[in-house]
């Protein structure tokens, strides 16, 4: 009997947290972004991508969210916006950033039209659920020119009817980070080997943005191929400063460099 | 501490552990993906030309067929519009919609080459290893005039891999292989070494094979059809600007041995040389483009064990080729009227066939009998092509070539002036020195054609096409009449021999042709094709019968006459299936066609029979996994003039399984899986099984492989 109900306790322990980590679950409405400062305490979200990801408010974020709150809320709806610099401030409001996608990344403009940068990456990551599930189905649409208006429009929307303020404003400003990493990086993108497959690598960024290791985590049979991909992140760096919420040790990103 | 308490603790802290782990491991956040830029120039094929009439056999095909044969050509033998004439182990001649051998372009890299053999072992195809081949695209009846002239029955295009760039810094890469094949305990090995900067690149290629004789599907061996054969090449290539590129291509290809089973002689040794130059950059409006060649053949054949060796001196004979080519081209766009291509060619071949006298042998000296001295064919040509869009749904090609041949020989002699067995050639010799051997001839190709996309689904092309080939050097100007020197030309596998004709006219095709293609919209959706044609070929250089061999088989000669070719091609493929176990389709191809002498009545030669193919494909992720049944119907339409024999019908069974797991590429199938006892319809005559044998029994057909391990792998670094 008590080894009955050890193990259940250890199965609750240990499976619970995956459970409510939703790696299965779509949580359209939450983003799982946890480049949060261990400083700032939060109260837990309703439900985490990531049993650690909790933290409670900051009172001086907070309110700087509070202010911004009516533009962010503005800013989902305008999709065609997307962040222009990688020095962009987490909380600036997005009317400065006007930049059309394909004037920002001439690279990356052979994407325009394509859905599927819209679509959702069905993927194991923590982030999988944030990036990905921040577009929604129909953002196809709205993101027929770039990649980042899938990160940064869809960000808001649905996150305002749960989300607080401080927490809303610190989504789109991670969104709009994370859409500058990828911008940084499509405007670096290797040159295509013919046969090889996509690639995925993996690479960790300082909060000064600075590259601190790369590698890939999914070779595409092409040595060469993988090799120009991690080349291209190389060349990318130095990638924008983090968010000032954004801790160290989270900046871990992966990205699939497909071959066309 | 209760025992329970104690698992209560470490069940708590291996559940805290494990919760944490996630967290400590930094799963990375994923981006959403990008795409790579445009690699390298040549990763497409072309449209240039039209696009729905040309079949293109891609990359992942050719590694896979590879493990079958190291000859492109003989990979080329499941396209619908191609059949293939059974050779050398490395030296299949194609049969494009029932058009063999010289009627055929064929290129690598754009470049032609002559057949410097009297059994023409040394075609275009056996100086390139499958392994070096990128894609084959052929275009059958309409090709553009642009791709090449000298042929009547399309292009097959074998293209390698364009030279490589980086995207900064220097790279090294390449890849190494290595085959297996039972049924000829055939290996095979391969490496490609490059170094490329940003605008220089080298690369070193090699390949080697060697192969037993087969076995037929009844376990009896099919003599002759062994082979060993190497080649290696460097391309060194500078791209200093923007849309310039120079390459330059040095290559060898060495043939130590080589069994021919439908020829009475084999390749005892094979050396070529070549250097291919290119550059091309943009000039003016346009894109203007030139490439000089250079090859020159060492061929030496005589009888290896099967046909009874060359311990007594054999009978060696000699063929020395050269060629020399040049080509410009030039294209531009002009706006509102469509593209501009303008060209002219330069190709000289000159040959000396010779085969040495044999110290001791009544019949074969004293003299080393001369077969072509200095024999010349030297094309030039000019040609200008326009394609265009007069609206949104049509697009429109024609093209003009022009093309002036010369040809000559000096003059020859046969093995002895005086000695009664060679009295026939002795006579032939003197006939053939007193004749006026230079010809001229003025070749004039057209192709016009159309393709009509109806609907986004559909699209059509058709037109019309005429094209001109000038005899080739031996149907010219070989001139023994005796029966040994007769049967030493025979470039047909039919056991015959042949004698030239030094006033052939050049054979002219003009043809019909129309290709549909229905697509689905659906991405990996079902796909059909169709195509029908016609030829009437003026002059078709057949032959006629001069006399009879003392093993019954005819001897013939070159002779220009009327032929009539038509035929159907069909092919398509669909997803039946797709589940967690991947992607399931359905592929299947039909061709049939039919040739007719139209002066004699006879069929033409080597027309294939009615084939199909049909075949079920897994796909799941880099896994490949394919069942195939391949059917030919009973060939009974025969040439009588050559004692054509009819084959029967037959189905083959063949498994095949690709996956490429990381840098690895693995290809493994089973061919011919029930072991089933064929002949093959394009086979010829089995002579290596007949001399073999002492020269009894009934003249058989070459049989086919029987059941067949294959397998390969390749490793990329």
């Amino acid at each position: 009997m008590a080894a009955l109900v050890h193990a259940g306790l250890v199965g609750l322990i240990a499976f619970l947290p995956a459970g409510t980590g939703g790696k299965a679950r779509p949580a359209p409405d939450v983003i799982p972004i946890t480049l949060v400062d261990g400083s700032l305490e939060k109260a837990p979200e309703p439900v985490l991508p990531e049993p650690l990801a909790e933290t409670v408010p900051d009172p001086v974020q907070q309110a700087e969210d509070a202010r911004t709150e009516e533009t962010v809320a503005k800013q989902a709806t305008a999709t065609e916006s997307l962040p222009a610099a990688p020095e962009v401030e987490p909380d600036m409001p997005p009317a400065a950033q006007t930049e059309k996608p394909d004037e920002a990344a001439p690279p990356d403009t052979g994407e325009a039209g394509k859905p599927d940068l819209a679509k959702p990456v069905a993927r194991e990551s923590r982030s999988a659920g944030g990036i990905a599930d921040i577009a929604p189905a129909d953002a196809a649409e709205t993101a027929a020119t770039d990649a980042v208006q899938a990160l940064t429009a869809p960000s808001t929307a649905p996150a305002s009817p749960v989300a607080d303020p401080g927490e809303t404003s610190q989504k789109t400003g991670l969104s709009r980070y994370l859409g500058d990493v990828r911008l940084q990086l499509a405007r670096h993108s290797p040159k295509g080997v013919s046969g090889a497959g996509d690639c995925e690598v993996t690479f960790q960024l300082s909060r000064s943005g600075t590259l601190l290791s790369s590698s890939v985590s999914k070779a595409s049979g092409s040595p060469r191929y993988d090799r120009r991909c991690l080349k291209a992140v190389k060349r990318a760096a130095p990638f924008p400063e983090a968010p000032r919420s954004a801790d160290e040790a989270d900046l871990v990103f992966s990205i699939t460099m497909r071959q066309k | 501490m209760t025992f329970s308490s104690c698992c209560s603790l470490a069940a708590l802290a291996l559940a805290a552990a494990s919760a944490a782990l996630p967290a400590s491991a930094q799963t990375p956040i994923e981006l959403p993906p990008i795409d790579a830029q445009p690699g390298d120039a040549k990763s497409e094929a072309p449209a240039t030309g039209g696009v729905p009439g040309r079949t293109i056999l891609p990359p992942n095909e050719i590694q896979s067929r590879a493990i079958s044969t190291p000859d492109p050509m003989a990979l080329m033998s499941r396209d619908p519009s191609i059949a293939v004439q059974s050779n050398g182990g490395i030296a299949s001649l194609p049969v494009m919609r029932g058009l063999s051998d010289d009627r055929v372009g064929v290129l690598i890299d754009g470049q032609a080459a002559t057949n410097y053999c009297p059994n023409h072992m040394n075609p275009v195809s056996s100086y390139i290893d499958a392994s070096r081949v990128e894609r084959i695209i052929a275009t059958p009846t309409l090709s553009p005039v642009s791709l090449g002239g000298d042929n009547i029955a399309g292009i097959i295009s074998i293209e390698t891999r364009a030279p490589d760039f980086s995207d900064g810094g220097t790279e090294v890469f390449g890849k190494v292989g290595a085959r297996y094949r039972s049924v000829s305990e055939g290996v095979g090995a391969s490496v490609e070494a490059n170094a490329a900067g940003e605008t220089l690149s080298a690369r070193y290629e090699a390949s080697w094979n060697k192969a037993e004789n087969y076995e037929a599907g009844n376990g009896r061996e099919v003599r002759s059809t062994e082979y060993e054969n190497y080649d290696q090449s460097l391309l060194l290539a500078a791209a200093p600007a923007e849309d310039v590129l120079v390459w330059v291509r040095f290559s060898q290809q060495g043939v130590p041995y080589e069994g021919f089973a439908n020829q009475r002689m084999d390749l005892v040794d094979n050396k070529s040389n070549s250097v291919q130059l290119h550059a091309e950059g943009p000039v003016g409006p346009g894109l203007l483009s030139a490439d000089a060649s250079w090859r020159d053949v060492d061929h030496e054949m005589n009888f290896l064990a099967d046909k009874g060796g060359a311990a007594n001196g054999g009978m060696p004979m000699i063929t020395e080729g050269e060629d020399i080519s040049a080509k410009l081209k030039y294209e531009f766009a002009v706006e509102g009227a469509g593209d501009f291509r303008i060209g002219a060619d330069l190709f000289q071949s000159s040959m000396n066939d010779y085969w040495p006298a044999v110290p001791g042998s009544m019949m074969m000296s004293p003299l080393d009998y001369i077969n072509i001295n200095d024999g010349k064919r030297d094309r030039t040509g000019i040609w200008a092509e326009w394609e265009a869009d007069p609206s949104e749904n049509w697009s429109t090609l024609i093209g003009l070539r022009y093309e002036h041949v010369e040809m000559d020989t000096g003059d020859v002699q046969p093995y002895s002036w005086t000695g009664m067995m060679n009295m026939a050639d002795a006579m032939a010799a003197m006939a053939f020195n007193a004749s006026d051997r230079a010809r001229e001839d003025d070749n004039l190709d057209v192709t016009a054609k159309v393709v009509w996309q109806a609907t986004e689904e559909i699209a059509l092309e058709f037109g019309a096409a005429q094209k001109t080939r000038s005899p080739n050097l031996y149907e010219r100007y070989a001139w023994g009449r005796g029966s040994m020197a007769a049967s030493m030309t025979n470039m047909t596998g039919d056991g015959a021999g042949y004698v030239g004709e030094i006033d052939l006219d050049p054979e002219v095709a003009r043809s019909l042709a129309a290709t549909l293609v229905w697509t689905s919209p659906e991405e990996d959706g079902a796909s059909f094709r169709a195509s029908a044609w016609a030829s009437i070929v003026s002059d078709y250089i057949d032959a006629r019968r001069v006399g009879t061999l003392p093993d019954g088989l005819p001897i013939l000669q070159f002779a220009n006459q009327d032929a009539e070719l038509y035929g159907l091609e069909l092919s398509g493929n669909m997803p039946l299936v797709e589940t967690d176990l991947g992607q399931t389709r359905l592929s299947g191809q039909l061709s049939w066609l039919k040739g007719t002498n139209e002066e004699t009545g006879d069929n033409l030669y080597n027309i294939a029979p009615l084939t199909g193919l049909v075949a079920l494909e897994n796909r799941k992720g880099r896994w490949t996994q394919a069942l195939e049944v391949e059917l030919v119907d009973r060939k009974d339409t025969v040439n009588a003039l050559r004692l054509e024999r009819k084959t029967d019908a037959y189905a083959l069974l063949h498994l095949r399984a690709g996956a490429d797991i990381g840098r690895f590429t693995l290809n493994v199938s089973i061919e011919n899986l029930l072991d089933t006892d064929y002949d093959l319809p394009l086979g010829g005559l089995a002579f290596g099984d007949y001399k073999f044998g002492g020269r009894t029994g009934p003249y058989r057909q070459v049989a086919g492989p029987g059941r067949s391990l294959n397998a390969g792998i390749s490793v990329a670094f």
